[in-house]
């Protein structure tokens, strides 16, 4: 959920402009030993709902039949309503961690079934604090913690201990710590800033699980990448118009050995580019709409727009091929949106849950 | 309980024919009462009333009074917590509130919390059916709610102390205080209700957690004769709450919303032969802090003030014409966390005529402009009229072009609020049947409200939401009521009122159901009394409503309860009461996901003197 939205959404839902979601309980133990569908090899879509809604969904789009089929955590747990606001998943192996922001907690899942395991936190606040994004590492888990989203000195990562699925030590970083990625025994972690602004990369060490060092990037890095070679890429947006201090947004190149920017590519001051994906030695993102391809070793931003006109609330590329998702209204269902990489053409659309706000792809279940 | 609810359309055309002259000066409707256009200029809409019985059985809050004795359906975001209408269909800033003849809708978001609104130290609320924008300004499309104090000039001095506590730890204090003579007149009241608001989801293992919340109102109005052409008055409403926001099924709460409301306004009335004038001042402030955490400093706040001045002049101009006419002038000043330091200038100007064609035949033409600093606003009309057809049956008929104004969010919250709109405008008219034997009453209404450019947030492709005048919402229904108040025997009464509202309120452009609308509804009550002891019961059902992605379902929710006052000699008296409220113990949710109280009982101490 971006910023402003959720401003807007917290005083939204406290006036009732927004409505809600289902009707009926929590979570109900999950039948064991049923014949549950796989989802298997396809797209799953984390739909967040609306905030405060309770009406959080995923979504799974199967490769092999091109079949959608929305609430599939619903239908495989047989519960109604189980979460407000899913943010994000990861995966280790057989298992998914589904990150839940409004109800601040993580749901695991069989990856491929989705019936729930365990669910992490949840009855209050003392595990997580507005949970975004989580990453295994070590073989431990770390979820990105806003912690309350104007206040810059209640941030922190939960490690959670994966055998016993207990938040065993929280990481105090900076100002909201949003996406995260992994190498080897490190964590970088894009410090976007919650309801204020960030300029860092925050990187962990999890053999001590403490921070090792800050590396300073762009405004409010929301997206980051890792190349084939292995260098790391932040993508920042700048400060939005509304701000009334709008700043560019930024593309840096990080060596990972000396954790140095070894190249810095400035957008134009209106710009504030988003979702940056990576996929066979080039990178892409979104600028208001338009789907810029760049290769990692360009010494200038690509000028022209591959595709144009998309209204994208998360983006991902994966096999020659573009995932968004388009939030419509953020009241309605939204839509998945599958673009081929080699003509840049729109294959298809499918209908999905209300707010889709993060697109993964899963293989095949190992039996 | 003999003045309790009854449907006053025929009551109305009574004292409208007895002329100003024949009434002694201290039963004036233009001494007593400050909203007497209500009365006066509204024949062809349908009046309900509501007095100090029925208001004390109710609940806590204004909400649960309306919610069971009226037709306005209720959407509560937990109990206690923001509480707003949808009043025939419409949204939760298309009803108006009128608190002694100004309008009170919050200039921040166009609604009132009815939740915030302590119904007890009020002479009477009125509901008043269809249209008002020409009379009550923005927001009167569904209709109106009107809060009124009532000053008696005769001689009393009366005291009333009422302490009631009950499940959930919730605790009411209430003391209230009425002088009067012939010259001065003055009710003051004072109110402390508290509840930890902690009771147990049915059917689950959770509790409502973070839903306590306490509120102090202070009441005082006042009157003074100096001569039989001039009168002063004053009133006067503070109420300070203090929430936390309840969590959900799927949520914790963990926020905090404090809000303070202070009205006064001070009124000179000029008393001619054929005329009247009046001016009248009055500063409204109201301001807010939303804890997102509730247990930290942090917290992001609005304030607005009002300051308003309005001229008006009634004159009778001949037995069949009477004219009235205002002009009011607004100020508005906000300061928040979220759109700066915005002001605002408003004008308006009002034309009503009232013409009695026939004794049993009286219709109303109104006419408005406003005129605002920052937008321009449509002209406005209404015609409204009513014909008695024979003795027992009478027929009601409005048209009327009302407006909602873009609200302070609307206008100026950073990022995307927008200077660009124009307000909401919407068409309606309302044909009204009245049946009424002795003391059975019976209405059936039909309406049809047509409103365009309704303001709708959505985001632009940079993902920052702004409003626009862009929906169009077309509601038609059919509301019916029976009320009947019957003697049986000298010391016994019994009282039956039911409501039931058939509303379909449809976006144009998808011909579905609007959200959080049923398109069933109905309540009932039956109170009985017998010399010191009363009973009561109230009904409510709820039809199911479609929410985002869903359906909610329908309930039925009932409480019932028990008075006891005996007489004694002196001048004290007192009265017991106990309430069941959910006496079923229902498991019902009013807004998704938030489970309402299960069966408690609210204990009541009455003492008079």
């Amino acid at each position: 959920m971006r910023l402003n939205q959720l401003i807007l959404t917290t005083a939204a839902a406290t006036f009732l402009l927004i409505g809600c979601n289902n009707d009926d309980g929590g979570p109900i133990l999950p039948e064991t030993g049923t014949d549950s569908p796989v989802y298997e090899n396809g797209i799953i879509v984390v739909n967040e709902g609306g905030f405060m809604n309770g009406n959080a969904s995923v979504s799974f789009l199967s490769d092999d039949s091109g079949e959608l089929t929305n609430d599939i955590f619903s239908i495989a747990n047989g519960v109604d309503a189980w979460g407000d606001t899913a943010q994000s998943m990861a995966f280790d192996g057989e298992t998914g961690y589904i990150v839940v922001n409004g109800s601040q907690k993580v749901e695991v899942v069989d990856r491929y079934t989705f019936e729930s395991m365990a669910t992490i936190g949840g009855a209050d606040f003392t595990d997580f604090l507005n949970p975004r994004y989580m990453a295994i590492a070590n073989g431990k888990g770390y979820v990105t913690n806003w912690g309350d989203g104007s206040d810059p000195s209640d941030d922190f990562v939960a490690v959670i201990n994966l055998e016993t699925n207990i938040v065993e030590r929280k990481i105090p970083v900076g100002e909201g710590p949003e996406r995260l990625l992994v190498k080897d025994n490190t964590l970088y972690v894009a410090m976007l800033g919650g309801f204020n602004f960030n300029n860092s990369v925050a990187v962990i060490d999890t053999t001590s699980d403490t921070v090792t060092d800050s590396i300073m990037v762009g405004e409010g890095p929301n997206s980051l990448q890792f190349d084939a070679d292995g260098n790391l890429w932040v993508l920042s947006g700048g400060k939005p118009a509304y701000t009334e201090d709008q700043t560019a947004g930024r593309l840096d190149k990080i060596d990972t050995a000396s954790n140095a920017v070894t190249k810095s590519f400035s957008f134009l001051p209106t710009e504030h580019p988003e979702y940056l994906s990576y996929e066979d030695g080039s990178l892409y993102y979104n600028v208001a709409g338009g789907i810029f391809k760049m290769d990692v070793s360009s010494t200038v931003l690509p000028e022209k727009a591959a595709i144009t006109g998309t209204n994208f609330y998360d983006m991902a590329v994966n096999d020659g091929k573009l995932y968004g998702t388009d939030a419509k209204d953020f009241a309605s269902n939204g839509t998945l949106e599958i673009y081929g990489l080699s003509d840049n053409f729109r294959i298809t659309t499918k209908e999905v849950g209300i707010n889709p706000g993060a697109i993964y792809f899963n293989g095949s279940a190992e039996k | 309980m003999k003045r309790a609810i009854i449907a006053i359309a025929f009551l109305l055309s009574v004292s409208g024919q007895v002329s100003a002259q024949e009434k002694p000066l201290w039963e004036l409707d233009e001494v007593v009462v400050s909203d007497s256009r209500l009365k006066r200029y509204s024949e062809g809409h349908k009046l309900t009333r509501l007095t100090d019985s029925t208001i004390q059985r109710s609940g806590i809050f204004i909400m649960s009074l309306l919610a069971f004795n009226s037709n306005i359906y209720f959407k509560e975001n937990g109990f206690g917590m923001v509480a707003s209408p949808a009043f025939r269909g419409t949204n939760a800033s298309h009803t108006a509130v009128i608190w002694n003849g100004i309008n009170v809708n919050s200039p921040l978001n166009g609604q009132v919390d009815f939740n915030t609104i302590n119904p007890i130290n009020y002479s009477s609320v009125d509901i008043r059916s269809g249209g008002g924008s020409v009379q009550f300004g923005t927001g009167a499309i569904g209709g109106s709610v009107h809060l009124n104090n009532e000053l008696r000039f005769e001689n009393h001095f009366d005291h009333q102390v009422m302490i009631g506590y009950g499940g959930f730890d919730t605790k009411k204090v209430n003391f209230s205080q009425n002088f009067g003579n012939r010259k001065w007149s003055h009710s003051f009241g004072l109110n402390y209700t508290a509840s930890d608001n902690d009771f147990k989801y049915l059917e689950t293992e959770q509790f409502n957690q973070n839903g306590e919340f306490h509120n102090i109102t202070l009441n005082f109005n006042s009157g003074y004769i100096f001569s039989d052409k001039n009168v002063q008055r004053l009133y006067h409403q503070s109420f300070i709450g203090d929430r936390n926001l309840s969590g959900n099924l799927v949520t914790q709460g963990r926020s905090r919303y404090e809000d303070d409301h202070y009205r006064t306004q001070l009124e000179w009335v000029g008393l001619g032969k054929k005329s009247t004038s009046k001016l009248k001042l009055a500063h409204l402030y109201e301001g807010f802090k939303y804890f997102g955490n509730k247990d930290s400093g942090n917290f992001s706040k609005g304030k607005v003030t009002t300051l308003l001045a309005r001229y008006s002049y009634d004159l009778e101009l001949s037995d069949a014409f009477r004219l009235n006419s205002y002009l009011e002038y607004d100020h508005y000043r906000g300061n928040g966390s979220s759109f700066g330091n915005p002001q605002r200038n408003d004008m308006s100007l009002t034309v009503l005529v009232k013409h009695k064609v026939l004794k049993d035949l009286v219709y109303n033409f109104g006419v408005r402009k406003d005129f605002s600093s920052d937008f321009s606003s449509p002209l406005v009309f209404s015609l409204d009229g009513k014909y008695r057809v024979a003795g027992h049956y009478g027929l009601q008929l409005s048209a009327s072009r009302n407006f909602r104004m873009p609200t302070f969010n609307d206008l100026y919250w950073k990022p995307g609020g927008s200077l660009d709109l124009v307000p909401e405008s919407s068409y309606q008219i309302d044909l009204g049947q009245v049946l009424e034997f002795g003391a059975a009453s019976f209405n059936l209404n039909g309406y049809y409200i047509a409103t365009d450019d309704m303001i709708r947030w959505l985001p632009d492709t940079s993902g920052i939401w702004s409003p626009s005048n862009i929906d169009e919402v077309r509601i038609y229904g059919l509301e019916g009521e029976f009320a009947l108040i019957y003697p049986i025997q000298k010391k016994q009464h019994i009282e039956i009122k039911t409501n039931y509202a058939y509303t379909v309120s449809e976006d144009k452009a998808t011909r579905e159901q609007l959200i959080y609308v049923p398109f069933h509804r109905t309540n009932a009550s039956i109170a009985y009394n017998l010399s010191q002891l009363g009973l009561f019961y109230q009904h409510l059902y709820n039809g199911p409503v479609s929410i985002i992605g869903g359906e909610l379902e329908g309930y039925q929710v009932a409480n019932a309860g028990i008075t006891y006052s005996p007489q004694s000699k002196g001048k004290l008296q007192y009265s017991l009461g106990l309430t069941l409220n959910n006496l079923f113990n229902t498991y019902y949710e009013n807004v998704a996901l938030r489970p309402m109280p299960n069966r408690n009982i609210q204990t009541q101490l009455l003492l008079n003197f």
